[in-house]
């Protein structure tokens, strides 16, 4: 319902609409559509159908389409996601789609030379994630989080009660507002004492008040707390390794360390992770360049 | 249906108190509002509503606890969602929650940032304010609100932190209205409604709080 509200509003900006029909298909349907709105124009290319045993769909309209000048055209419909590897942050937006099983296209961006697209997409904080979703960008992980849960509620991720939902957020914020003490322990070496303190202590809230008897976060099933978390799972080993320096005890965090096991034996998770040997070597590259140079 | 019991854990000077408020009015939901004394001792009913923060406001609805503002006025609208302080899109909505995300992370602290710097950078501390500024300008636009042709959430999150634009500008020696012209209509006419005006602090006592804050931080 979301996306006919979207399209209906683009519509004004068109002047032309392609549509998969044909006029005889849905004479009805289109005729009232024709009526009741001026612009714009309708062309029913359709049905574009694949034939049997061919790899690809073949359409002479839509050929045609990718050939024109960009923005001259856009696909409504159309999922890309600008991201970086290996971005927790871009890696919770992959895990949403995916959870929920929507199609986009994976655009790697170079954070050290950013691109026009992102520069274009998000002029505000220049940073990944965007997802653009019939060429409207969204920024910051978790306004894109909540964005994918409303324009695709099925597959759930955030509760329906309003109290529930305030906790849920509660604990996204607290994630992002206190989690970048762990990146500290190897970014800042000479703060690297008080932020093992730090968060040790932003790990003991987490096991005391955010975790419950459940195996995730608030229930039975993974869900948008689970996937901003997700960084405690399998990023803060590799700063464990980088610093020699062991936070995430099974003893002291029995509930958390539970939590990381459950987390990343779901399918989605288990198969969208980075790979952890070649995240090291990368970090400790980012750590090198960072004692020389300001972040990106 | 049995009566909402609605409490709000506030102080007088918070901006994100004010936030609170002003959601539940223009909800016209009733409520409780209880002052803290967070310069002297917390009550006991927010060090439990809030163990991890120890701040307000806290909305305590019926016996539970939601805190952090932001979150609060997103309760408020998911509890009571008439009239909407959201738009009806999802990315009407998206775009909301962006820009409320930015006022959360740039405003209060590039404002306070004037106020708590000595010397050479508090030059600094301005130019930047000015410069979050004038990103908000271009989020308004020619509109009359943030959401709008309607007040809403974003306006909600943004103008009780202006409630401190007097003491930024005493401290930083500027003035908003010349810098962001925009913005200061937006404050005008925000100020126009009842919801905001009726817990708005004087800018001229907000003033002498930060004078206080101040003389804490042993800045004079």
């Amino acid at each position: 319902m979301q996306n006919v509200i979207a399209m209906g509003e683009n519509l004004s900006m068109v002047d032309g609409l392609s549509l998969d029909t044909r006029e005889d298909l849905e004479p009805q349907s289109l005729n009232a559509f024709i009526e009741t709105i001026v612009k714009p124009s309708l062309y029913p290319i359709g049905p574009i159908v694949r034939i049997v045993g061919a790899e690809k769909i073949v359409n002479k309209c839509l050929a045609w389409l990718t050939e024109q000048p960009f923005h001259s055209y856009l696909n409504m419909e159309e999922l890309k996601l600008l991201g970086t590897w290996p971005s927790p942050f871009s890696y919770r937006v992959i895990w949403a789609l995916k959870l929920k099983g929507i199609d986009y296209e994976y655009i790697p961006e170079n954070l050290s030379r950013k691109s026009a697209l992102l520069l274009e997409y998000n002029p505000v904080h220049k940073k990944i994630p965007v997802l653009v979703h019939g060429g409207k960008p969204i920024a910051e992980s978790i306004v894109i989080l909540e964005y994918i849960e409303e324009m695709w509620p099925e597959k759930p991720l955030l509760p329906k009660d309003p109290y529930k939902r305030s906790i849920a957020r509660f604990w996204s914020k607290f994630a992002d507002d206190k989690g970048s003490s762990m990146w500290k322990i190897i970014f800042y070496p000479d703060e690297r004492e008080q932020a093992i303190k730090d968060s040790l202590e932003y790990l003991k809230t987490i096991e005391d008040l955010g975790l419950g008897e459940t195996p995730f976060f608030g229930g039975d099933a993974i869900g948008l707390v689970d996937l901003v978390f997700g960084v405690i799972a399998h990023w803060l080993g590799a700063i464990e390794e980088i610093a020699g320096v062991k936070l995430l005890e099974t003893n002291r965090f029995p509930r958390l360390h539970a939590w990381t096991e459950n987390f990343k034996q779901v399918a989605v998770i288990k198969e969208n992770l980075p790979d952890y040997d070649e995240m090291v070597v990368y970090l400790k590259h980012r750590v090198e360049v960072f004692q020389t140079s300001p972040w990106q | 249906m049995s009566k909402d019991e609605v409490i709000l854990l506030d102080f007088w000077v918070s901006p994100f108190a004010l936030r609170a408020k002003i959601a539940l009015a223009e909800k016209g939901v009733e409520f409780e509002a209880r002052q803290e004394d967070l310069l002297g001792e917390k009550s006991e009913l927010l060090l439990k509503s809030n163990p991890i923060y120890k701040k307000v406001p806290v909305l305590v609805h019926n016996g539970k606890a939601v805190n952090e503002s932001t979150i609060i006025v997103s309760y408020i609208e998911d509890t009571w969602p008439t009239p909407s302080l959201l738009p009806p899109c999802a990315y009407g909505r998206a775009t909301a929650r962006f820009w409320a995300d930015y006022v959360d992370k740039k405003l209060f602290d590039g404002g306070s940032k004037i106020w708590r710097s000595k010397g050479e950078e508090v030059e600094v501390a301005k130019k930047e304010f000015i410069e979050i500024l004038k990103v908000l300008e271009g989020a308004l636009g020619e509109k009359e609100y943030f959401g709008g042709d309607s007040f809403g959430f974003v306006d909600i999150l943004a103008i009780p932190i202006t409630a401190w634009f007097y003491a930024y500008e005493q401290y930083g020696n500027f003035k908003v209205e010349d810098e962001c012209p925009k913005i200061s209509a937006w404050i005008k006419k925000c100020l126009e409604r009842e919801s905001v005006a009726s817990g708005y602090p004087e800018p001229t006592k907000v003033y002498e709080f930060v004078g206080l804050l101040r003389k804490m931080l042993g800045l004079e």
